[in-house]
């Protein structure tokens, strides 16, 4: 009689049931068309972290569940989606997007309904939002290094060829002010739309111009066939290409070794030398479906929902606000690979130039962990 | 059953109450929850059905504004006709888009609102495709039939309103009220004979998706058959109420509830014929008939089930709108907000409704359960445990009283209870004790009066027996002899008779006390008379039993006893020793030793005789 006394006192101080109402991601990401690679890293990235965070006991004691939606890359879907996930299914935050238009849209969203949201792409930078966090390598972080390495090592003079919206854009701009600092030239500007099936035209231009560098910004199918008719163009002197948002992705999209030679720059590789990375870039080659490499935006995803449990945790509550509060300043990683939430919610991060040569995408040379300038001082109206 | 089990199943319904104070409670504390979430459930479907209903009646009045900017029947078929519907567009705030079709619902052109929940969308055309679903088109054409069919009619009422108008005025009665409601009248039918009747419909799901609007559901399409300057159907044009819109509102009693800690909860646009969904749930996946039937059937509009809690209010739909915008339709006077509300809560298909999961209380109901249970099992371990003390430290004295009662019935008269404390059961063992050693005093005093003789503390004649018996058994045994003496004080009544009674006793005493010390340990001494004694001396002939009882002579005559008056007497005796035989019984030995005693003191006394 006594023991059963003692086993309901007992079982009435600590908590005899399980059930804890989870903390709610919303993932709108394209799935579909063109962008899907970098979608698909994401969600994958985003999964990782998801299942190992739940597996060591989740965040506040309370799993973590991700709800994904394709915004099919457009912005009036990404707001309804936003809209959905925020009115119907009470999401803490939003991740996403990826273009940035559809980003655009989905801060508005978030700032209307005063839902965090996290993005993981690189961007053109100037945007501040208290309900945005961009882990993007932002140009100040990729052009301004990017720039000078090129010019020492392949020569000053550039050509730059992009899609025609605004990311391109910007890039284009950072990219003159780092070549006219350098005492370089850029022999021409093109901004292309989406589509275009022979790009033999260009590559004559580009020749005609005597570039040493091209800076490619056409990310996507696009990008891909851009590369494979570059690689068999017979140019007179080499141009060493520069495929910015170039990733671990290309490898399997651009057959035969037409990526060879191709640099890109990035907050991360999978074949970084440095210890930290390894253990993300196994467990994701081991959940990939076809065992695929992770690229920046696998890892950047992965890593924003860790600075999100982190900050949580460190609020100890899920007040929106709190949390929000509290992000500035959190890193994850050390030394060389330190990557910290700011206090205009960019992130310091490590910026590396990687070099495509026979189907593996190496880490040519490491620049550090690179600070850009306060972006709140830097705003742009949309 | 023991005393300890007795006193615990007693004090036992002491423990009934608390239990059943701690369940009333906990049914209590969940009652007050269940009313509490109930009512803020119920709460928030007034109020938001108020705001709906608000927010759709200023729809109409805005629709109202913007199908007069669409009246120009001049510019209707050309493409200024598009800058027209753009200018009537920003005259609304709540309508996202605005298609314009053909009398046979084909579009001509759409149009999307400038407007913010419009800012990222990325616009489709929809010319040349069907608008209309085949039933709802079908309604527009008939009601506009309908309207045509009745101008004439409205035309001859109106001339007679106004016949009697002119009438009343040359009477000079223009401020009677009966002017007053012909004027009304008459300005009513103007309007309706002006314009055709607005329909209502909830649809659009699709095209809205295939505009490349930012919904794609249904909802509240206001269309209004369009004229050319000849009176003749032109087509149809229909603006599209901003679903966003509303979905925000229904956000924002969501949120109410949130702030109220009360986060399962699903506020949603229902339709109760067929019972459908028009908006997005979350917890309720579908509406069973019966519990819809139950919901409707309700006073309050209020009902609790097994899953949850839920509150519906009627807010307007398609029909009661339409009636709402057409309502001037009979000549009858403008009807205020009480006739929306009268025709919305008789007539309406849809309604709000809020479900609040049960989950929400049971999770209160589960710390609450917690709470109680710790409360509960605390007093009832700290009941269980007073009461074992308070039993134990009651029964065990009893017990213990009971134990010594045990030994002292068995014949341990020195048994004394062990209970020290001050109460009743103490005192009970104090009494018990005095009364055992009482008793034990009265034990010793009859076993003394049994065997002792009073004056001298010598055996008496009956113990002196036993004793005789015993140790005749005991000699037969050892075959040891066994001697027997008597003695006879000399002249113990001259004593008496010259010193008093008293010195008598003295004498007698000393007598005793010198043959106590005198005689050994194992010798048994008595006085069966007067001044007679009997010695018996186990384990002695004859012979030794005589010198000793010589000697014993000459230590009396040596040793005279000092009386009270100061006489100095000494003392004399005679004594007959026998051996004592075994054929002889105790009697008969003795009745030698005293034939002995007789000779003794025959022969002059003061002497032994064998």
């Amino acid at each position: 009689m006594k023991r059963v006394l003692l086993i309901l006192a007992i079982c009435s101080l600590v908590s005899c049931e399980g059930t804890k109402e989870p903390v709610r991601l919303g993932v709108v990401l394209p799935l579909t068309a063109d962008f899907r690679i970098y979608g698909e890293q994401g969600v994958l990235g985003a999964q990782l972290a998801v299942a190992e965070i739940n597996a060591a006991g989740g965040v506040l004691g309370r799993p973590l569940e991700l709800l994904i939606r394709d915004n099919r890359t457009s912005p009036a879907e990404s707001v309804r989606l936003s809209r959905e996930l925020i009115q119907i299914d009470n999401v803490f935050a939003l991740l996403g997007p990826v273009s940035s238009n559809a980003r655009n849209a989905m801060q508005e969203i978030s700032e209307s309904y005063r839902v965090p949201m996290f993005y993981g792409l690189g961007y053109e930078g100037g945007r501040y939002s208290r309900y945005m966090f961009t882990y993007s390598a932002i140009p100040e972080q990729s052009i301004t290094p990017l720039v000078p390495y090129l010019a020492d090592h392949f020569g000053d003079q550039f050509y730059i060829y992009g899609y025609d919206y605004v990311w391109p854009h910007r890039v284009t701009e950072a990219i003159r002010s780092s070549v006219a600092e350098q005492g370089g030239r850029v022999k021409g500007i093109e901004f292309t739309p989406f589509g275009v099936k022979n790009y033999a035209a260009v590559f004559r231009r580009i020749e005609r111009s005597e570039a040493d560098n091209l800076i490619l910004i056409l990310p996507g199918q696009d990008g891909f066939r851009f590369l494979s008719q570059f690689a068999v163009y017979p140019f007179h002197k080499p141009v060493k290409v520069t495929a910015i948002a170039a990733d671990e992705s290309y490898i399997a999209a651009v057959p035969g070794d037409a990526l060879n030679g191709v640099l890109t720059i990035q907050h991360f590789f999978s074949n970084q030398s440095a210890a930290g990375g390894n253990q993300f870039v196994r467990n994701y080659i081991q959940n990939h479906p076809s065992g695929q490499k992770p690229g920046y935006t696998a890892k950047a995803h992965y890593d924003l929902v860790y600075l999100l449990v982190a900050a949580i945790e460190a609020a100890g509550n899920t007040d929106r606000e709190q949390v929000i509060d509290r992000l500035p300043g959190i890193s994850l990683y050390q030394a060389e690979q330190r990557i910290t939430v700011r206090e205009d919610h960019h992130l310091d991060m490590p910026i590396y130039l990687g070099e495509f040569q026979n189907g593996e995408l190496n880490t040519r040379h490491h620049f550090g962990v690179i600070q850009p300038s306060d972006q709140r001082q830097r705003m742009v109206r949309p | 059953m023991n005393l300890l089990a007795k006193i615990l199943l007693w004090m036992f319904p002491v423990g009934l109450p608390v239990i059943g104070f701690t369940w009333s409670y906990y049914h209590l504390q969940m009652e007050a929850t269940v009313e509490q979430i109930s009512n803020m459930g119920s709460l928030a479907a007034d109020a938001g059905a108020r705001q709906i209903n608000d927010y759709l009646h200023l729809r109409v009045n805005e629709f109202t504004l913007l199908r007069s900017a669409l009246d120009q029947c001049e510019k209707l078929n050309d493409k200024r006709y598009e800058l027209v519907a753009r200018d009537a567009l920003a005259k609304s705030q709540g309508f996202s888009a605005l298609v314009v079709t053909d009398k046979l619902g084909i579009v001509r052109f759409n149009r999307i609102a400038a407007k913010d929940s419009n800012r990222f969308v990325l616009p489709y055309s929809l010319k040349n495709t069907q608008f209309f679903p085949a039933d709802k088109f079908r309604s527009l054409v008939d009601g506009y039939n309908q309207w045509q069919q009745r101008l004439p009619q409205l035309r001859k009422t109106k001339s007679n309103l106004f016949m009697e108008a002119i009438s009343l005025e040359q009477r000079g009665e223009i401020n009677s009220v009966r002017y007053q409601n012909l004027q009304n009248q008459i300005f009513n039918l103007t309007s309706l004979a002006a314009s055709p009747p607005v329909q209502i419909h909830f649809t659009g799901g699709a095209e809205a998706q295939a505009m490349g609007l930012p919904f794609q559901q249904d909802t509240f399409v206001f269309s209004v058959p369009l004229q050319n300057c000849e009176g003749e159907l032109a087509g149809f044009a229909s603006a599209l109420l901003d679903r966003t819109q509303l979905e925000d509102i229904l956000f924002g009693v969501r949120k109410s509830l949130m702030e109220r800690n009360l986060s399962r909860v699903d506020v949603a646009l229902l339709r109760s014929e067929p019972i459908r969904f028009e908006t997005q749930t979350r917890y309720l996946a579908w509406m069973a008939g019966h519990v819809l039937d139950q919901l409707m059937q309700s006073p309050e509009g209020a009902i609790q089930v097994k899953q949850g809690f839920f509150a519906q209010t009627a807010v307007a739909d398609a029909k009661t709108l339409s009636t709402l915008l057409n309502q001037n339709g009979d000549g009858h006077d403008q009807s205020g907000d009480k006739d929306y509300l009268r025709i919305i809560d008789e007539r309406s298909h849809f309604h709000l409704m809020i479900f609040i999961d049960a989950e929400e209380w049971h999770s209160v109901g589960r710390e609450l359960l917690k709470q109680v249970f710790f409360w509960l099992s605390l007093s009832m371990l700290l009941l269980f445990v007073l009461v074992f003390f308070l039993a134990r430290s009651l029964v065990t004295p009893i017990i213990r009283l009971k134990r010594t009662i045990a030994l002292v019935e068995a014949g341990d008269l020195n048994a004394q209870a062990d209970v020290r404390s001050a109460d009743e059961v103490g005192q009970l063992a104090r009494a018990f004790n005095r009364m055992t050693q009482t008793l034990q005093q009265s034990e010793e005093l009859l076993k003394r009066l049994a065997t002792q003789d009073d004056l001298t503390g010598l055996l008496n004649r009956r113990a002196l027996t036993e004793d005789a018996i015993r140790e005749r058994h005991r000699a037969s045994r050892s075959g040891e002899p066994i001697s027997i003496a008597m003695l006879d004080l000399d002249h113990f009544k001259d004593i008496n008779d010259m010193h008093g009674h008293s010195a008598g006793d003295v004498v007698l005493k000393q007598f005793a006390k010198r043959l106590n010390r005198q005689l050994r340990r194992t010798d048994y001494i008595s006085r069966i008379g007067g001044e007679e004694f009997v010695v018996l001396l186990p384990g002695t002939d004859r012979q030794t039993a005589h010198q000793l009882l010589e000697k014993l002579l000459e230590y009396m005559n040596a040793q005279p006893v000092e009386l009270e008056n100061g006489a100095m007497l000494e003392i004399r005796f005679s004594a007959g020793v026998v051996l004592w035989s075994s054929e002889f019984g105790f009697e008969e030995i003795l009745h030698q030793a005293d034939k002995k005693l007789y000779q003794a003191k025959q022969q002059g006394r003061n002497r032994v005789m064998s």
